[in-house]
């Protein structure tokens, strides 16, 4: 039997690893990758914790979570695609309009 | 019905309000028929007022009352008794008389409309000073007829003179005022009223008491009355508060024969006169008055001796007419000052409007060395500037004559050690006054004229809206002595207390008469027989002449002593050293200090997304680490 | 199932997902990080099975593999994002980026230790009691997903339309 916290171990593993990479790199869309594995890492949790509870709420918590990440995702990419479009930029350093 | 008494404060006010609002859109005759009328109103409510204080009642009713807090109530009323009764009519009558002659001597000014404002302005806080039944009225009163006075003085503001004139006015009489002020605190301090009708009676309970200044024990009755008189000074330039009245000819002759010879300038006597029960109680403070009266009308007439502007010898005729009033008043002769006041307000007030006919008929000149012979293409002014001459001077038979007699009599009579001496000075004064007044009259209106044919040509009389107020002053300057306002107002004024026999009274009115008709002919043998006489007079007391015709220096004292160090206190210390480094250090300092702050927290925004992002993650670390820690 | 096979499965599952994951944020190359996040999205799909929740897999193959993947690729495609030689992949600060990363995972990890496990867990699932639940307690925010999703169609043609004047001149 795998504990609980093994699960959870696993996802937080993976948010970590997702929120370093949005962190680190310079591209847009790698960026946006990472989100997805940010966003499948709480769906591990939350999976998890339905099977250990043997609650069904928890599956439909993904399912709402995977349909919010799909629209999440197309709005960014239609950004980042506006974006390139206008400005042939397409790396997060040198987007700094909004300096201080 | 004696609600309705308001209206005599109110239809000035109106026309002020008036003029002052809508003045500048409506047509010159509208503006003058407002002026006029407004004062017209206040005169036959006036009136109707003085009728009933004639049947003997005094009439109190209290408008409204403006603060009411603990022990301080202060309300808006009148009291109208006999002394208010003649101020009432001076103001009122004297006041209607030149707005008419204004109509005329002010025709085609551009700030027409904003004059007849200002004029009825100063009616209405004349009136309020009058009739007002509380120091607080008088106060008020007293402030804002020094604030008109400001604004008339100045009115041709674009003229620099004018407009320092203006200023100097104002800065000196508030000077007074400042003591005027001390004295009502220290009284409302002592009894706790501000009534007339309040005060009084309790004015004797503090005979006795004394302040405490500097370990000096000052006797408070005293020092309240001089403290009091201080405003006095001010108002009715008496030595040593008289420099502001002869540079206040700057201003329009009507001003000057309203504002400066028949009202402004004697509310002091009129205050002297209404809290005569203070006075009354001290004999220093009356010993000062009337020391200042007299000290004040020798100077001042030895002044105008050497003058040559018209309209400044009169002024000084103004300063040394006053001092008189103060004399009688100093003398507790309160009635005699009231009635001197009374006959000099038409007299004085003719002298400046003939003057006004005369700048008239010399488009704007004033130096009587430049006129002469006028009489012959004057003869309305000369007639009635010869009949307010013969008043001034005494002659039997014109008011002054009477007003001026019924003073020196008391100083005379009087019981003080230095009674006597005032009036010889008083008398002394007399001859003088009958000298420098007969000199105009002789130098401007007799002999040769001194210009150029073509100005002599331009010479023409007033037209009669300018003429008939000259006549009606006139005819008022002869008649009114015969009433005997002493005696009128005997329920509201103390008799004085005379300690010489009756007799002696003959005799000085015989030395006042003499005095009078000796300055006369020594003005009519300089002037008008021997004209050389006085070229060679000046050369031969030449350092005596320069001194006089300077003013004694006075000015030039006063602005060594207080104003220049002033001035330069205002520039090197507060401007270098407060405004700019301090105050504006401070305030141009807090936006500098504010902006470097932000400059130092601005590299914190990048505009890099990633960079946000580990600050919300650090946050988000140290958020959960102290709940969990908790 | 046997527990020491779970434990191999999830060992496994372990392993693979982080060399995944990091494989997909330290790529040189774009595509090859995509083609990392679809294996890493099968790998969570297996995962869900693991858990007895099928549906969950199927929808998550369909939805992020078949859609969001597949639209990534095409982003891809369009943007025409020229390879410059030796692009630098990783910001300035990408120092401090890790050690607040670590940070976090480090509180994570001393948090989640002390979590208990219970001991029923679910047997099965099946879509028809998914369905009952979705429609009689989760009615609302289902259907107030349909409004998202349709306001995120609408909003993601309007942000990426091309402009009159992306048509003409360039």
């Amino acid at each position: 039997m795998i504990p609980l916290s093994w699960y959870l171990l696993l996802s937080a593993t993976l948010f970590s690893i997702g929120l370093i990479g949005f962190v680190i790199r310079r591209d847009l869309i790698v960026m946006l990758m990472c989100l997805e594995i940010m966003f499948n890492a709480v769906n591990i949790a939350f999976a998890s914790f339905s099977y250990y509870n043997s609650n069904l709420t928890g599956q439909i918590f993904v399912l709402f979570s995977i349909a919010v990440a799909a629209c999440e995702a197309v709005i960014g990419l239609a950004i980042v695609l506006a974006l390139v479009r206008n400005t042939g930029i397409n790396h997060s350093d040198e987007i700094v309009n909004l300096r201080g | 019905m004696e609600k309705y008494y308001i209206l005599i404060l109110l239809f000035p006010l109106a026309g002020f309000l008036f003029n002052i609002l809508i003045g500048r859109f409506i047509s010159p005759k509208v503006v003058s028929w407002a002026g006029v009328l407004s004062i017209l109103g206040s005169l036959v409510v006036a009136l109707f007022a003085i009728a009933q204080v004639f049947s003997g009642k005094t009439i109190e009713y209290n408008i409204y009352t403006w603060i009411l807090s603990d022990d301080l109530k202060v309300s808006f009323g009148y009291l109208i008794d006999q002394l208010t009764a003649v101020m009432l009519f001076v103001v009122c009558f004297v006041g209607w008389l030149i707005h008419i002659y204004s109509v005329g001597y002010m025709h085609g000014d551009p700030g027409y409309p904003r004059y007849f404002a200002y004029l009825n302005l100063f009616v209405f806080s004349m009136l309020m000073l009058v009739m007002g039944n509380n120091l607080v009225m008088l106060y008020f009163g007293w402030e804002a007829v020094g604030l008109c006075s400001y604004f008339l003085i100045g009115f041709w503001y674009h003229k620099k003179t004018a407009s320092d004139a203006g200023k100097k006015a104002f800065i000196v009489n508030r000077i007074g005022d400042f003591g005027f002020a001390l004295g009502i605190f220290l009284l409302f301090i002592n009894v706790y009223a501000l009534n007339y009708t309040d005060i009084f009676p309790k004015i004797p309970g503090l005979q006795g008491h004394t302040l405490n200044i500097f370990g000096w024990n000052i006797d408070l009755i005293t020092l309240i009355a001089l403290l009091l008189f201080c405003g006095a000074v001010g108002k009715s330039a008496q030595i040593p508060l008289h420099v502001w009245l002869p540079d206040a000819m700057e201003g329009p002759t009507p001003v000057s024969a309203l504002i400066h010879a028949a009202t402004m300038v004697t509310a002091g006597v009129f205050m002297v006169a209404r809290l005569n029960p203070i006075y009354g109680m001290s004999e220093i403070a009356l010993a000062v008055v009337a020391i200042t009266g007299a000290v004040t009308s020798f100077f001042a007439a030895t002044i105008a001796l050497v003058q040559r502007d018209m309209k400044r010898i009169i002024a000084y005729s103004t300063i040394s007419q006053i001092g008189y009033m103060f004399i009688g008043c100093g003398m507790a002769a309160y009635g005699a000052g009231i009635f001197h006041l009374y006959t000099h307000a038409f007299f004085k007030a003719l002298l400046f409007m003939g003057a006004g006919s005369v700048m008239h008929a010399m488009a704007g000149e004033l130096d009587i060395y430049k006129m002469g012979g006028l009489r012959k293409k004057m003869p309305i002014t000369y007639i009635t500037f010869l009949i307010a001459s013969l008043t001034i001077a005494g002659i039997p038979g014109f008011s002054g004559f009477f007003s001026k007699d019924e003073i020196l009599w008391a100083a005379f009579a009087s019981a003080k050690p230095y009674g006597k001496f005032i009036w010889l000075l008083g008398t002394i004064t007399a001859a003088l006054t009958a000298f420098y007044t007969f000199r105009i009259l002789f130098v401007a209106f007799h002999g040769k004229f001194r210009g150029t044919p073509e100005e002599f040509k331009h010479v023409h009389e007033s037209p009669p809206i300018m003429t008939v107020p000259l006549i009606v002053l006139a005819i008022g300057s002869v008649i009114v002595g015969y009433f005997s306002i002493p005696h009128f107002l005997e329920p509201v004024i103390p008799k004085p207390v005379f300690a010489a026999p009756h007799e002696q009274e003959r005799v000085v009115m015989t030395m006042s008469i003499i005095a009078g008709v000796t300055g006369i002919l020594i003005a009519g043998y300089i002037y008008i027989v021997k004209s050389t006489v006085s070229a060679r007079l000046a050369k031969t007391f030449s350092g005596v002449y320069k001194v006089l015709w300077n003013k004694y220096y006075v000015d030039e004292l006063y602005s060594f002593l207080f104003v220049k160090p002033t001035l330069w206190i205002a520039e090197k210390f507060i401007e270098r050293f407060a405004d700019i480094k301090i105050i504006e250090g401070i305030v141009n300092g807090i936006p500098k200090l504010i902006y470097k702050t932000g400059l130092l927290i601005r590299p914190i925004q990048t505009g890099q997304l990633q960079q946000y992002a580990i600050f919300m993650i650090a946050g988000i670390i140290i958020f959960v680490l102290i709940i969990l820690n908790i | 199932m046997n527990p020491l096979i779970e434990q191999v499965f999830y060992v496994y599952f372990f392993i693979s997902l982080t060399i995944l994951s990091i494989a997909v944020i330290a790529s040189k190359n774009i595509i090859h990080s995509a083609f990392f996040l679809l294996i890493f999205l099968l790998h969570v799909a297996a995962i869900f099975l693991f858990l007895n929740a099928e549906f969950l897999m199927i929808i998550q193959i369909i939805v992020y593999v078949g859609g969001v993947l597949a639209l990534f690729i095409f982003a891809i495609m369009i943007m025409n994002i020229k390879e410059e030689f030796r692009h630098k992949r990783f910001v300035k600060f990408s120092i401090a980026g890790l050690i607040t990363g670590f940070l976090f995972l480090a509180g994570l990890y001393i948090f989640l230790g002390t979590v208990k496990s219970p001991e029923n867990v679910l047997i099965k699932s099946d879509v028809n009691s998914l369905g009952k639940l979705l429609y009689s307690y989760y009615f609302l925010p289902f259907e107030i997903l349909s409004l998202v999703l349709l306001i995120a169609m609408i909003g993601g043609i309007i942000i990426a339309k091309k402009t009159p004047f992306d048509r003409e001149g360039k």
